[in-house]
């Protein structure tokens, strides 16, 4: 198959999966085993080994957004997201990340790698499946999201209740969930130097939103580390499943309570 | 493994200072930043500089022994804990802040602070901290970028020389937040 047929698959079955997405926060799910890939921006052969390796095995897998930018096989890692999400929706969870969205597409690359793939006009495509995609899912009652929680957000079930489609996302919720980060060493809600309208989030607030949803941590990806960071007495897990920052891509594979950390 | 592409520098450039020549002179990429604006994650910054990021001329301690002796004010021992910056292996390490061994602990991107911040937006001189009695003076050396204090709500900017207490938020230039800690 040439590049640009494989391009052209991509648009196909992200158009497909657009329809299966389901809403800003899916329903909560109880498995055996799952399996948590954070951030792979490109790295086709990170997807392709958890598919490979772990998929067979596992009740549930969990891709916490940022597929591309950051390299030019974005249009590759969505595409071989989206074909196992087709196969199997209630087994597959494509989250959504800051990358998915015009924020940033157009600076980190990926905008570029579809112009030259498949003509600038594609990006819409890709802009319509972004802006379809949930941002969290609770699972075995840990909290996957891209970013974390957000000032303002009480209840997870408000989640829900965010408004979709949301193309950056705009709301100030939707955003934190895909921007903010965790910094045990902080209390409340301070201002990142990621932009305005990004937060840390202290150890307070998040034992507080913990306790208050009933949930025994957070699942997240969003910031470059060796693999994983653990925040908050482990209770925040920062899980970082790329190839361009040079350093471990890490997978985390929950096994009925048992949660692994695993290099690949 | 594809090569980080070069960082954006932000989306509105007209908003963008042009960089001082003195403090231009780039050996990482641009830390990616604009506080109007959204963008960036300046943690591309923090990524990109990663593979090749210039070590820290300080050594942080993370398990300090405590000395009593020596210490001003007759409180605990300070630090500062890095709450963000671009050579993200910093964040969460803890300096302490001697005032008996630097009377003066003067923070900068230069090798000669006491506290060296490997952060393009930081200057090489950029702030003193010091200890006049029972206070902590926090002064900006006219930093480019400026010293900013957290008020609970925002960064407000530190137009000379500022009293600052324990579990206060500092941020140097736009990408290096700290937190000066009592214990």
């Amino acid at each position: 198959m040439s590049a640009n047929d494989r391009a052209l698959e991509t648009l196909e079955l992200i158009g497909k999966a657009k329809e299966k997405m389901g809403r800003p926060l899916l329903e909560s799910r109880n498995v055996g085993r799952a399996v948590f890939v954070g951030d792979t921006h490109t790295a086709v052969d990170v997807t392709q080994t958890v598919l490979d390796k772990y998929y067979a095995d596992a009740d549930l897998v969990v891709f916490l957004g940022d597929y591309v930018d950051r390299g030019n096989t974005g249009v590759e890692n969505l595409g071989l997201i989206a074909s196992m999400f087709l196969e199997d929706p209630h087994r597959v969870i494509m989250l959504r990340g800051n990358h998915e969205s015009p924020l940033t597409n157009p600076y980190y690359g990926f905008l570029d790698e579809v112009t030259e793939k498949l003509g600038a006009a594609s990006y819409d495509g890709f802009k319509e499946f972004f802006q379809a995609m949930p941002y969290a899912i609770v699972v075995n009652d840990y909290l996957c999201v891209h970013a974390g929680i957000a000032a303002n957000l009480d209840d997870v079930s408000e989640i829900a209740a965010l408004p979709s489609p949301d193309l950056n996302p705009d709301n100030p919720v939707a955003f934190q969930l895909l921007w903010n980060d965790p910094r045990d060493m902080i209390e409340g809600f301070v201002p990142s130097v990621r932009g305005e309208g990004a937060f840390y989030y202290g150890s307070d607030v998040t034992q507080r939103f913990l306790q208050d949803n009933s949930l025994k941590g957070i699942i997240r990806g969003h910031e470059v580390v060796d693999g994983f960071r653990e925040d908050m007495d482990g209770k925040v897990i920062t899980v970082f499943s790329s190839r361009y920052h040079g350093a471990s891509a890490g997978i985390l594979v929950l096994d009925h309570e048992k949660m692994e950390q695993v290099r690949i | 493994m594809p090569e980080p592409s070069p960082e954006p520098v932000d989306i509105k450039d007209e908003e963008k200072e042009p960089e001082e020549a003195e403090e231009a002179e780039k050996e990482e990429p641009e830390v990616a930043f604009q506080p109007s604006t959204i963008i960036s994650s300046p943690l591309s910054a923090i990524e990109t500089i990663l593979p090749s990021a210039p070590e820290p001329a300080f050594q942080p301690t993370p398990e300090p022994t405590p000395e009593p002796a020596l210490q001003p004010m007759g409180t605990g021992r300070y630090y500062l804990v890095f709450v963000n910056t671009p050579a993200h292996s910093l964040v969460k390490s803890k300096i302490p802040i001697e005032f008996d061994v630097f009377p003066v602990i003067t923070i900068g991107r230069s090798p000669e602070n006491v506290v060296v911040i490997p952060d393009q937006e930081v200057s090489r001189k950029h702030a003193e901290l010091t200890a006049e009695g029972s206070k902590l003076l926090l002064k900006d050396l006219k930093s480019k970028n400026g010293t900013f204090v957290y008020d609970g709500k925002k960064f407000e900017q530190v137009s000379d020389s500022v009293e600052v207490k324990p579990n206060t938020i500092l941020k140097f230039g736009t990408g290096t937040i700290v937190k000066l800690v009592s214990e």
